[in-house]
């Protein structure tokens, strides 16, 4: 009887010990520099212009589009010392979420406009 | 030193280990191969090009020591990989490995009926092809693209899509700021409307403008593999695709870049090609003015002593340089 209390004791401690564990990890997610974010951005496009998901005349404005994002970020580095603020990093991380949303609506468009669909 | 020509069509993978395994061979002499090799077909109509397997008709210059740099060049409108000729061998005499590829439309490329036309879409794969091949045969080897004029264009927009596989720019003349570009443009819209098809002879426009000297003219109108007769819908693609510069330089922000321009070049204003340089991301940028320079700075045998200089030095230092595409300092 005292072992299977104490079986049943050591149990929970251990999962509760688990649980707290468990709970004390930081959140994993990995996080995406401006410069990364470009860099895929425009893998994706030349990957989508490839592979026949975007046209040339989409595939022409999204790069424009990442244009004006590299055109913002050199601005932002000349007032500074090279270096990008807290700031200026949000707010050309939002204007790369507007372009990746864009990306990403220009190729889930096309099954529409292919023939017969 | 020994080079070695190759004016073939062949793939540029197979090539290359062919090439490879000749620049170890003691080679007496130029080898001109004059061979000619069907081009497998790349159709760049119906299917993109780049799901095919590409075959780019292109020349090499190597140095029998083994390279330290490897360049790839790419040619301006009317011209072929064959006005390297002259860079070529004096940058294999630095001992860079260098190959210059024939645009869609030029050089090789107009004995096959379905690529005899610009198709700049398709030229960016060919080119995107060469580096990965390059990069491929010279693994751990700095891969620079050259460019002038039209291909100063293609090389920036090249470098724009793909800058993990150029370790440095050289952009002579890119922009498309061009000398009466109204007239001309007018020319070509309206010949565009009459027969979008129907070629236009281009040497007036174009080698009027390009040098100054009755010579050089003379012989590059006859030089075969050079064409001056395209059509307005080529001439269209042309300026559409020069347009794409400026946002290809700024996207071009982390590749060491050395902008060329010529002062006293009759066809591509200088300010055109200063404003380009502006547009570049990148610190890591130099531009140099030549200032007895016309359009043409390194292609038919227009590459100056001090250019040649310049240039040798500058790829030299990148390829060392331990802040490459961060500063231009020391």
């Amino acid at each position: 009887m005292n072992s299977k209390r104490l079986l049943i004791v050591s149990v929970s401690v251990a999962i509760s010990s688990a649980m707290s564990t468990l709970t004390e990890l930081p959140v994993q997610c990995k996080h995406w520099t401006v410069e990364q974010r470009q860099a895929k951005l425009m893998q994706d496009v030349n990957a989508g212009q490839k592979s026949g998901a975007l046209t040339e005349k989409e595939s022409r404005k999204l790069r424009k589009n990442l244009a004006n994002v590299a055109r913002k970020k050199a601005r932002m580095k000349s007032r500074t010392t090279g270096n990008l603020n807290t700031k200026d990093d949000s707010e050309l991380q939002s204007s790369i979420d507007k372009t990746s949303t864009k990306i990403k609506n220009e190729k889930v468009e096309l099954p529409r406009q292919l023939p017969g669909k | 030193m020994n080079k070695v020509t190759h004016p073939t069509f062949r793939s540029l993978p197979i090539a290359l280990i062919a090439l490879v395994a000749q620049s170890v061979l003691p080679l007496m002499s130029y080898a001109a191969d004059t061979r000619t090799v069907k081009i497998a077909s790349a159709s760049t109509k119906n299917v993109p090009a780049w799901s095919k397997a590409i075959k780019v008709p292109y020349r090499s210059w190597i140095p029998v020591e083994k390279p330290h740099q490897v360049l790839l060049c790419v040619h301006g409108l009317g011209f072929s990989g064959e006005s390297f000729s002259e860079f070529g061998r004096s940058m294999a005499g630095h001992g860079f490995a260098v190959y210059a590829l024939d645009v869609r439309g030029f050089g090789q490329w107009m004995t096959n009926r379905k690529d005899d036309r610009i198709n700049f879409e398709a030229c960016m794969s060919d080119v995107e092809e060469a580096l990965r091949s390059l990069r491929k045969s010279y693994p751990g080897l700095p891969v620079f693209l050259v460019g002038e004029s039209m291909g100063g264009g293609i090389a920036l927009q090249a470098t724009s899509r793909n800058p993990g596989l150029v370790d440095g720019l050289i952009c002579s003349v890119p922009s498309s700021d061009r000398y009466a570009k109204l007239s001309s443009e007018l020319i070509v819209g309206t010949r565009y409307l009459m027969n979008r098809n129907k070629q236009i002879d281009i040497t007036a426009e174009v080698l009027n403008k390009t040098t100054s000297s009755q010579k050089l003219k003379k012989q590059w109108s006859k030089e075969a593999s050079n064409r001056m007769k395209l059509s307005p819908k080529e001439l269209k693609q042309f300026t559409d695709f020069m347009k794409g510069n400026d946002d290809a330089a700024a996207l071009v922000d982390k590749t060491p870049c050395l902008m060329l321009a010529g002062f006293k070049d009759k066809l591509v204003k200088p300010e055109g090609t200063i404003d380009l340089f502006n547009e570049l991301s990148t610190p890591d940028k130099l531009l140099m003015v030549v200032g007895d320079g016309e359009h043409l700075l390194l292609e038919e045998n227009q590459l100056s002593l001090q250019l040649d200089q310049l240039v040798t030095v500058w790829i030299k230092n990148e390829s060392s340089s331990k802040h490459r595409g961060i500063t231009a300092h020391p």
